[in-house]
């Protein structure tokens, strides 16, 4: 890791240490973050960003997960991300991003002078303490960054497992030309909804990192029949296991951040994403056993962490979802191709560094 | 040992059947089945119809008002009720205390004290548990010294089951605190009104109030509620936990969440058709239906042997721990089925009165809550590793 690297995770590190111990203060979380200027992270400095590597700034993410932030980092870093790159304002309060169910794209149409949007925006997270929502949808061949205002939305807000906002959004709504925006090819609805499901891989290697930690610290301190139940070789095996998930995790998520800029994005992410999903059912279900009672309680912190990773999960497509894309790409390669699929996805990928 | 059913049994389950059908509230019932919240109030009215009907006490010898069946009636009851959506009977009162107040308790006691299990009068609650003392329950600290008449009792218990709702808690104290930690333990019935007791939600991950931290505060009891001998309390304890780990396996309510899962998994359109034709879950269907079978096999076998005069020991075990991950097993299905609709968590859905919208399928507003609930399956009545443990001890010898 070079200096400036660790020097940026330090900072952040420090910074999440301290708001863990308000966990549910959002909007305060919020103003820290933003004051340390990490949501322009992703943004060039035309633009009045900072331009980090791409490894770097979803290191930040990782973190935040790790820490359990309470705000909505990676979202606000991709949405502010594609608001440079379709040439906007970045935004002033909080961005944050929306995705269609990939089997149901938003429609867009040119309606006299202006715009026409129609569809749904399941699950929108953070909208009410959002400035901005974008999303991406397709017209004519191009690709466009939609930025809706959240008060003009019609909204059905909730939660997820971990109480964090999700809005299911239905649009059915004329827009301004302004706020529909031209982006480049490579960045379509698609490229999103992997980026999103990307952050998820960030946030779970780094959630489960914690909770490897928690679970092996309990099982040292707790003692039953005299000694501390880490001492049981039942109990070893099982943190056995779940560290290897743990780390399975961490590495699915590098090589999804190293395909950032990488045409092999959608194998790998889909990959990484559905392996990162398996891996924090497994590692949360050791997990819970090894704490016994007490994980299941809401004063115990591990509960933070698990309602978060089982959200995660399946939030940008879950398991089922990523493997049977993962499955569609084997399948157009051919009875030949499967050799050749696996091994061009183990090449380097230098998209990250760029 | 022959594990078919007999004529005699196969029109028993008829009679089962025919009074769940006839005598089990329709509204009770739907909310089992619907995976609602279950109030105090309705599990008193079922007991109530139970025990009209004599039903209740299964594991009471007949002259105290059980009974009397044989583990096959038992076991076909029980698989009959959980097809049926019937509520799980609380059984700290009937199925827990009251077998070790028939063995160990006094004439008065029993006299008090069983009419009023029957008639569901008091709401019983366990007191186990300590902070300080789960699997290793022997250490516990909770402290109960003789004055005159009376004990007074100082500590904590935790974890304990719908203690919100309780009259009366069966609990271990310790009464001689220089005694090897299994030879200074008592079993006190201890009044839950009683100054000094102070009951402490301990909310759990889906949300849900079902167990609770108890503290005892100079508590002062009747001698008179002690069960057995002073400083024998946990010959009492290990005998109410044979109690607690019969019907462990849970197959009827296993089988009952199986065809659900089924039911859903057929109207459930995944990738563009049913998700109960998916390969891929029906792999996972199919291997939970494999691994049911074979329980309810052992299971059967082991309620067999008991039939002929054997009494289940470490097979309980096996079939604590074949159980309790094939119920969880269930429920991380139903996550899978329900997809993203797992996903929003609406705690008001899960209460009868909703009235609301639910984001997807009904069904799938209460799966998250379930998924983590089960967790608890694994750790209590003993966690799996300790019934792993009693395996190797037991049955392996080693």
């Amino acid at each position: 890791m070079d200096d400036s690297r660790s020097l940026l995770l330090d900072t952040a590190g420090r910074l999440f240490a301290e708001l863990r111990e308000t966990p549910d203060d959002a909007d305060a979380a919020w103003q820290r973050v933003a004051e340390l200027g990490l949501p322009l992270a992703l943004v060039d400095e035309a633009h009045g960003g900072f331009d980090l590597p791409v490894a770097d700034a979803l290191a930040v993410v990782r973190l935040a997960g790790q820490y359990a932030l309470a705000a909505p980092l990676g979202e606000a870093l991709l949405a502010n991300r594609l608001l440079a790159e379709a040439g906007a304002d970045i935004a002033e309060g909080r961005p944050t991003l929306a995705v269609a169910d990939p089997h149901s794209p938003l429609t867009l149409n040119r309606e006299g002078d202006r715009w026409r949007v129609h569809g749904r925006l399941p699950a929108a997270p953070w909208v009410e303490h959002a400035e901005v929502v974008v999303t991406i949808a397709r017209h004519d061949r191009q690709n466009r960054l939609l930025l809706l205002d959240p008060d003009s939305l019609a909204a059905t807000p909730g939660t997820n497992l971990a109480d964090q906002p999700r809005t299911d959004l239905t649009l059915d709504l004329d827009l301004d030309n302004h706020r529909v925006r031209e982006l480049p090819e490579t960045l379509g609805a698609e490229w999103l909804f992997e980026s999103g499901a990307l952050l998820r891989c960030q946030e779970i290697a780094g959630a489960l990192a914690t909770v490897l930690d928690m679970t092996v610290q309990y099982a040292s301190g707790r003692v039953q029949f005299g000694k501390p139940i880490a001492r049981q070789q039942a109990i070893q095996q099982q943190l056995a296991v779940l560290a290897t998930q743990a780390a399975i995790a961490a590495g699915a998520a590098d090589m999804a951040v190293d395909a950032f800029h990488d045409p092999r994005r959608h194998a790998l992410i889909a990959a990484a994403k559905a392996r990162c999903g398996e891996a924090a059912g497994q590692a949360l279900a050791i997990a819970h056993q090894v704490h016994g009672a007490i994980g299941i309680t809401r004063e115990y912190r591990l509960n933070l962490y698990s309602r978060r990773l089982w959200s995660w999960r399946d939030e940008f497509g879950s398991e089922r979802y990523w493997q049977a894309r993962l499955g569609e790409q084997v399948l157009a390669r051919g009875a030949d191709g499967l050799w050749p699929f696996i091994t061009e996805l183990g090449g380097s990928t230098e998209g990250a560094r760029q | 040992m022959d594990i078919n059913f007999t004529a005699e049994e196969a029109a028993f389950r008829d009679e089962v059947r025919a009074f769940l059908k006839d005598k089990l509230p329709a509204d009770i019932s739907r909310k089992v089945k619907e995976h609602k919240r279950l109030g105090k109030e309705d599990t008193v009215r079922w007991q109530k119809i139970l025990n009209e009907q004599g039903w209740l006490a299964l594991h009471w010898p007949k002259e105290y008002g059980g009974t009397g069946w044989s583990p096959i009636q038992k076991h076909i009851f029980e698989e009959e009720c959980a097809e049926a959506g019937a509520p799980t009977v609380l059984p700290f009162g009937v199925n827990m205390v009251a077998p070790v107040i028939i063995k160990f308790g006094t004439q008065e006691q029993k006299d008090y004290y069983l009419p009023r299990i029957l008639k569901s009068e008091d709401w019983w609650c366990q007191g186990y548990s300590e902070p300080g003392a789960g699997s290793d329950l022997a250490s516990l600290k909770t402290r109960a010294v003789r004055e005159g008449d009376h004990y007074v009792v100082n500590g904590q218990k935790t974890w304990t089951t719908l203690g919100q709702h309780a009259d009366m808690i069966f609990c271990l104290v310790r009464t001689d605190p220089e005694a090897k930690k299994q030879e200074g333990i008592s079993f006190l019935l201890i009044d839950m009104n009683t100054p000094g007791i102070t009951v402490r939600p301990l909310i759990t991950l889906d949300g849900e109030h079902e167990v609770n931290e108890v503290f005892f505060d100079d508590v002062k009891v009747p001698v008179e509620n002690l069960v057995g001998e002073e400083n024998k309390g946990w010959t009492c304890a290990k005998y109410l936990l044979t109690f607690e780990r019969t019907g462990i396996a849970g197959v009827g309510q296993s089988k009952a969440a199986l065809a659900h899962l089924k039911q859903v998994a057929a109207q459930q359109i995944s990738n563009g058709r049913p998700l109960i034709e998916d390969p891929h879950f029906r792999r996972r269907l199919a291997d939970v239906e494999m691994e049911l079978m074979s329980l309810e096999m052992t299971n059967l076998r082991t309620v067999a042997a008991a039939e002929a005069g054997g009494v289940p020991g470490a097979e309980s075990s096996f079939l604590k721990i074949m159980g309790t991950e094939l119920r969880q097993e269930i429920t991380h299905l139903f996550r899978t089925a329900a997809g993203p609709y797992a996903l929003p968590f609406l705690n008001e859905a899960l209460h009868d009165d909703f009235d609301g919208n639910y984001v997807g399928p009904e069904f799938a507003a209460s799966v998250s809550a379930r998924y983590f609930n089960f967790r608890k399956l694994s750790i209590f009545g003993g966690s799996n590793e300790i019934q792993k443990n009693i395996i190797s001890k037991m049955i392996l010898g080693l």
